[in-house]
């Protein structure tokens, strides 16, 4: 509430944004979240996960009711996506989400009768919340925003008060049209269109698993070891990791000692919201693909660092990021492609996705980064997990994040076989880096 | 809390063998763990997914396949033409035979009935377009037509028997021979009537049916003979199994 106390007046806040800010019944998707229900299968769908373990036990009546209050504030991810006769679009939907219980096989394919329609989905097991999100809706920056701000709606119904900065949502406000912007479309300058030129990357080998299957092994890392040994080389975080991830592919290759050699090539996605200072909940990232061609020679471990900090310095500036992504929404503006009716046009994106998309990067490494939240619910909460969903193609994936001195690696696989996880891991220790892994493997 | 002997790794104290290499882990302090430490990071309860194939998906591919002989088609016939001349033709029948294969496949679901009648509807769209073509549309009305409806009676009555229960194992063969008989003798009187009213009015019947008809009825006769016995049946089985 606002007063003007010389005129006597108050206004309520509430009743200024119901009249200023108001959210649509539907959104296009934005640039990025396009392929995604495109090349979804009746098995498969691209879902993460980020996952939030308190200290203490759940109130459950509690956590539901932050679930709903969290929910009616994010509309970019209380949504589901339908199909329109051109395009798939996105519709925020106005019901009550339901906790569920967690699974041991995580991020599936949400069903269209699951949890009221919507496309995301919370679960609960022991003391840790998890929120699991179809990517057409959001990125992992977007559902990292709704997560925290799950948690500290959750703790604030337990009596305790938590801020709103560090990308916490206060719910008592109503969504703002900047969280549902499409910052593809709106900060694309056109200033030349980019073309990728990215070549088949090797494929990590294994034995499929049927899609219901997923393997989880997550490594949880000092993160001032880590830090300091970053430091020593001179590289971030992510690019010491990529560094390391991409020198033990570039092994496993040599191991196999193939006739014809492939680049050994990681994506990486980028949050483009410090770029353009952009507040939205969808998705607002860009995959760079870095990596080694050893078709040129031998590389050794410090080679491989220095190609890859040196790429990041490259591409990670405004001009080049913003010919990439414009590249993508000038075809997505093409007015013939408009007209095509959705059905061709998913057909036409299930080839792209397979034969130039999802092959010309070996595995994706996504670094959330280090979690930002109010220092008040610092001593409330134990860690944070990111974990990306199965793959259609690629088999191994990895997803990165840090929370206070831990640092959680989560390796999401497809095949039977750990041998990308258990040569990242032995490299790591071998570099002095303590590292501690649990599973979802099955216990008798 | 254990270490891997194999990757140096700590262990959870849920990991009874090492996820990255297998190696089980002995403990020889592992009794004393207490059971709340050894609450597994992941319930046991698991998603399920019904595996279902992508129909829809397939049908998108293989109808995006059988438009371009369409495209092609009637973009030649009207850059020659300029107009849509014989394409209207291949139109038909790429949709005839789209018709056929995917249709069932896409509803999934047995109508037979609703199928043959789409089928059969398509198929005298052919024919028309056809007579449009060549400029004749009598023999659509004398043969065709009446050709079409008697092969979708027969289809129809052979499944609805087949579903009802009253045509099964040899007789279900046997009363599609006899049909095909029947068939063949209407489909001849037919075409001889055709000839001679509108082509030579001295034509004779030739009588060409008559052999199939026999050798249908033969064979139909001998099939319920054999179902009727049931030992000459199973020795027949005996020899002839596949």
């Amino acid at each position: 509430m606002i007063g003007d106390l010389k005129n006597g007046t108050v206004i309520e806040i509430d009743d200024i944004n119901k009249t200023e800010n108001k959210i649509k019944k539907w959104y296009r998707l934005d640039n990025a979240a396009k392929i995604y229900p495109a090349t979804a299968t009746s098995v498969w769908a691209a879902v993460f996960r980020v996952s939030v373990t308190f200290k203490d036990e759940i109130d459950m009546e509690k956590l539901q009711i932050a679930l709903e209050r969290t929910a009616k504030r994010a509309p970019a991810i209380a949504a589901r996506v339908r199909k329109g006769f051109f395009w798939y679009y996105m519709e925020p939907l106005d019901k009550k989400p339901v906790l569920q219980p967690d699974v041991q096989n995580p991020c599936m394919k949400m069903s269209a009768d699951e949890n009221e329609g919507f496309n995301f989905r919370v679960r609960v097991y022991g003391k840790r919340v998890a929120l699991e999100v179809y990517h057409a809706l959001a990125d992992g920056t977007g559902a990292f925003i709704f997560l925290k701000t799950l948690a500290a709606e959750y703790l604030k119904q337990k009596g305790i008060n938590i801020p709103e900065y560090n990308g916490i949502l206060n719910c008592d406000d109503q969504p703002e049209p900047e969280e549902m912007e499409d910052g593809h479309n709106k900060f694309s300058q056109f200033r030349i269109n980019e073309k990728r030129t990215d070549k088949r990357a090797y494929y990590l080998k294994g034995t499929k698993e049927p899609f219901d299957e997923v393997h989880i092994t997550t490594g949880i890392l000092p993160c001032d070891q880590v830090k300091k040994r970053a430091r020593e080389k001179k590289l971030t975080i992510t690019e010491y990791l990529a560094g390391i991830y991409c020198y033990v592919l570039y092994k496993i290759q040599e191991d196999e000692n193939p006739r014809r050699k492939r680049p050994v090539i990681i994506s990486l996605p980028v949050n483009l919201r410090p770029y353009y200072n952009s507040k939205t909940m969808r998705n607002f990232a860009y995959f760079i693909n870095a990596g080694i061609n050893p078709n040129y020679g031998d590389f050794t471990q410090d080679e491989i660092f220095e190609e890859i900090h040196y790429f990041f310095k490259h591409s990670l500036n405004e001009k080049y990021l913003n010919a990439k992504i414009s590249k993508n929404v000038s075809a997505e503006r093409n007015p013939i492609l408009r007209i095509v009716p959705r059905s061709i046009k998913d057909v036409a994106m299930n080839f792209t996705y397979k034969f130039v998309g999802d092959s010309r990067n070996t595995s994706t490494l996504s670094n959330l980064g280090l979690a930002d939240i109010p220092g008040e619910m610092n001593d409330h909460i134990d860690r944070f997990d990111f974990m990306l969903g199965r793959s259609r193609f690629t088999n191994v994936n990895c997803a990165v994040v840090g929370f206070q001195n831990k640092l959680v690696i989560n390796f999401t696989r497809g095949i039977k076989e750990p041998y990308v996880e258990r040569a990242f891991f032995r490299e790591l220790v071998k570099r002095g880096i303590p590292v501690e892994i649990e599973s979802n493997q099955e216990v008798e | 809390m254990s270490y891997c002997v194999n990757c140096g790794v700590k262990l959870a104290e849920s990991e009874k063998s090492c996820p990255l290499c297998h190696c089980p882990v002995v403990n020889p302090m592992d009794s004393e763990c207490s059971p709340e430490k050894l609450e597994h990071p992941y319930p046991k309860r698991r998603d399920t997914i019904k595996n279902i194939i992508d129909r829809k998906f397939i049908i998108s591919v293989m109808s995006i396949i059988y438009l371009l002989p369409i495209v092609i088609c009637i973009a030649v016939d009207t850059l020659l033409r300029g107009r849509m001349t014989w394409s209207v033709i291949s139109t038909v029948s790429v949709v005839l035979c789209w018709v056929i294969v995917f249709l069932p496949y896409l509803l999934d679901k047995e109508l037979a009935m609703f199928y043959t009648s789409i089928d059969l509807i398509v198929l005298v769209g052919l024919f028309f377009s056809i007579a449009w073509y060549v400029g004749n549309y009598r023999w659509v009305w004398g043969i065709a037509i009446p050709t079409a409806i008697l092969a979708y009676v027969i289809i129809n009555v052979t499944v609805y028997g087949v579903s009802r229960g009253f045509l099964h194992n040899l007789y279900t063969g046997a009363f599609v021979l006899g049909a095909t008989g029947i068939f063949c003798v209407i489909l001849e009187v037919l075409i001889w009537n055709y000839i001679r009213r509108f082509l030579d009015p001295a034509r004779n019947f030739e009588y060409w049916s008559a052999y199939v008809f026999i050798s249908c009825i033969i064979i139909a006769g001998l099939l319920c003979y054999i179902e009727r016995k049931k030992t000459l049946k199973r020795g027949l089985e005996k020899r002839f199994h596949i």
